[in-house]
């Protein structure tokens, strides 16, 4: 009998427990507005790292307007269990000390007679989180546009093209903003603005007007600036899209030439009198590939 | 046997409320939305600004237009706009236009054997006068950004698509060496064209009320914009007219109304 009862004294101990794991509402926290003059507090790191844009610190919401009541809204709505616990994500990727190679592809937009396609690279090294110091290439390949091919039609002209080779350059980057935003409301995507500027060669050759006529080569110092926008896929991996403008003085074929002048000439007369400024926009997509591919946050949560 | 019974009973009570208690207990965030007390600027406000929109990679004529926009958001993701751009510089010409203005012969008295005088093959260029448009704006992605660690802004990106008419203008549609033959040789295209819009926008709000509106349109539509042969009948008609690509980038200072924002749960 005695065992029978303590059989049933554990029962209902059991049934006690379970139902106070299962059923039992969170204690009430006075609700307090996310980025208010107080901090933040984390109260469940590990369980959903990113959550809440509210507010972002140093934005005060006391000047705001009150949050609109209708519906399950009201204020005398039950509260959900998330709504007492206030969530506020890390930096999602740390750059500082990281080597990233990020091969591209990319596409010149501002030429309407002569399109060229580019495939390269860059590496670059950040000193900090937001500055760093890299090496670019690329090597181009052209394609003609339908609108060149009319000019011959329509005004019995033959334009003067120079293609693009390749070109390398010395390029530092600077992060001017950092952001994130939310997809569908489902996800949170961290991305952030990149700046660059560069220096270094291009290669271009002529197009000669005449067929059979030789062509030459130009090395041109070119300057660059570029602007970005930098996707956080994972700890090692980004998605990145940028615009680059790259400036340099380019000599084209001459106009006078004759099949009696040799190349040197011809190279000569061209930087004599056809060297004009070339502006080429470009926009790339990349890949960035991180070394080492993990970090460690310094600071606590 | 008792020590059976109540050994049974319990594993019968017992069991099934742990089964339950175990798939009960998740994280009290799991059906909280990623973005809570989010700012839904958007949603069920009126949006009006104008601003300044350029033509990119025009063969002939670029455009600074003035760019008048007018939006209702049904919800913080989904509106309806209409806007429009308003050529202030057809007289813009492109580097292209003057090179081959510069290389076509300009003195009349002397004769040209082929290629047509510098006046007549500028003349039948054609360049946009206006455009009107409407379009539906899908806005996935919405979210914060420092800058400098500083400057903090609400933005959004968005996708956009719809229907407009472009009108086109030259500065002479038919000049006289254009008419020796019927259908003319030469003749510039100038009319109102249905486009197709498609394009990319953002908003970045420097206040609850207030934003800096970016877009990228495409306008898609049938032009000759030399307004010479493309096909090479010897002639110039409609057989001549391609599908173009023309992008106009924009930028906007758009007010909201009302001024006040929701704020989500």
């Amino acid at each position: 009998m005695k065992r029978l009862a303590l059989g049933l004294l554990v029962i209902l101990a059991n049934l006690s427990v379970a139902k106070s794991s299962l059923a039992q509402e969170p204690e009430t926290v006075p609700p307090e507005p996310a980025g208010g003059d107080n901090a933040p507090v984390e109260v469940a790191p590990t369980l959903t790292p990113d959550l809440d844009l509210g507010e972002l610190p140093g934005e005060s919401e006391t000047t705001g307007p009150e949050p609109e009541k209708k519906g399950g809204e009201a204020s005398g709505a039950p509260r959900k269990a998330w709504e007492d616990i206030v969530v506020v994500p890390r930096k999602a990727f740390l750059k500082k000390s990281r080597l990233e190679i990020a091969p591209f592809a990319g596409i010149t937009l501002n030429d309407p007679l002569i399109r060229h396609y580019s495939f390269g690279g860059d590496l670059n090294y950040y000193i900090t989180d937001v500055l760093s110091i890299g090496l670019e290439g690329q090597y181009f390949i052209k394609e003609l546009s339908e609108r060149e091919s009319l000019v011959g039609l329509q005004y019995y002209l033959v334009p003067t093209l120079n293609k693009l080779k390749y070109h390398y350059a010395l390029a530092f980057g600077y992060v001017p903003g950092y952001g994130k935003f939310g997809l569908f409301n489902k996800w949170i995507v961290h991305w952030d603005l990149t700046f660059a500027l560069g220096a270094g060669m291009i290669r271009t050759e002529i197009i000669p007007r005449a067929f059979g006529d030789t062509a030459f080569t130009n090395d041109n110092f070119v300057g660059h600036a570029g602007l970005g926008v930098r996707l956080f896929v994972l700890d090692w991996l980004t998605l990145s899209v940028t615009f680059r403008d790259y400036v340099y003085k380019d000599a084209f074929e001459f106009r006078g030439r004759d099949s009696t002048m040799d190349l040197a000439t011809v190279k000569q007369l061209s930087q004599q009198s056809q060297s004009q400024l070339v502006q080429n926009i470009m926009m790339f997509f990349s890949i960035g590939l991180y070394i080492p591919p993990s970090f460690t946050y310094r600071t606590p949560r | 046997m008792r020590k059976v019974i109540a050994l049974l009973v319990g594993a019968i009570i017992f069991l099934p409320t742990v089964a339950r208690a175990e798939k009960e207990r998740r994280s009290p965030l799991t059906n909280a939305p990623v973005i809570r007390k989010r700012l839904e600027l958007r949603y069920k406000r009126v949006e009006f600004g104008v601003g300044a929109g350029v033509t990119i990679g025009q063969d002939f004529y670029n455009a600074l237009l003035v760019m008048p926009k007018l939006a209702y958001h049904f919800n913080d993701w989904l509106s309806l706009a209409a806007g429009g751009g308003f050529n202030l510089t057809p007289g813009w010409k492109s580097s292209f236009n003057n090179d081959v203005g510069g290389a076509l012969p300009t003195d009349r008295n002397t004769p040209s054997l082929k290629s047509p005088y510098a006046d007549d093959a500028v003349a039948t260029m054609n360049h946009l006068q206006y455009a009107l448009f409407g379009q539906v704006e899908f806005i996935p992605l919405s979210g914060k950004i420092a800058l400098l660690s500083s400057l903090f802004s609400y933005f959004d990106f968005y996708l956009l698509g719809g229907a407009g008419i472009v009108n086109l203008a030259a500065t002479e549609a038919t000049p006289g060496a254009c008419t020796t033959s019927n259908p003319p040789r030469c003749q510039a295209f100038t009319a109102s064209e249905l486009a197709i819009v498609g394009g990319v926008g953002a908003h970045a709000f420097v206040s609850r009320w207030a934003a800096i509106n970016l877009e990228l349109h495409d306008l898609i539509y049938k032009n000759n914009a030399s307004g010479r042969d493309v096909n090479g009948d010897g002639v110039t008609d409609t057989h001549d007219l391609e599908w173009t690509n023309n992008w106009v980038f924009s930028l906007n200072v758009q007010f909201f109304l009302p001024a006040k924002a929701k704020i989500s749960r």
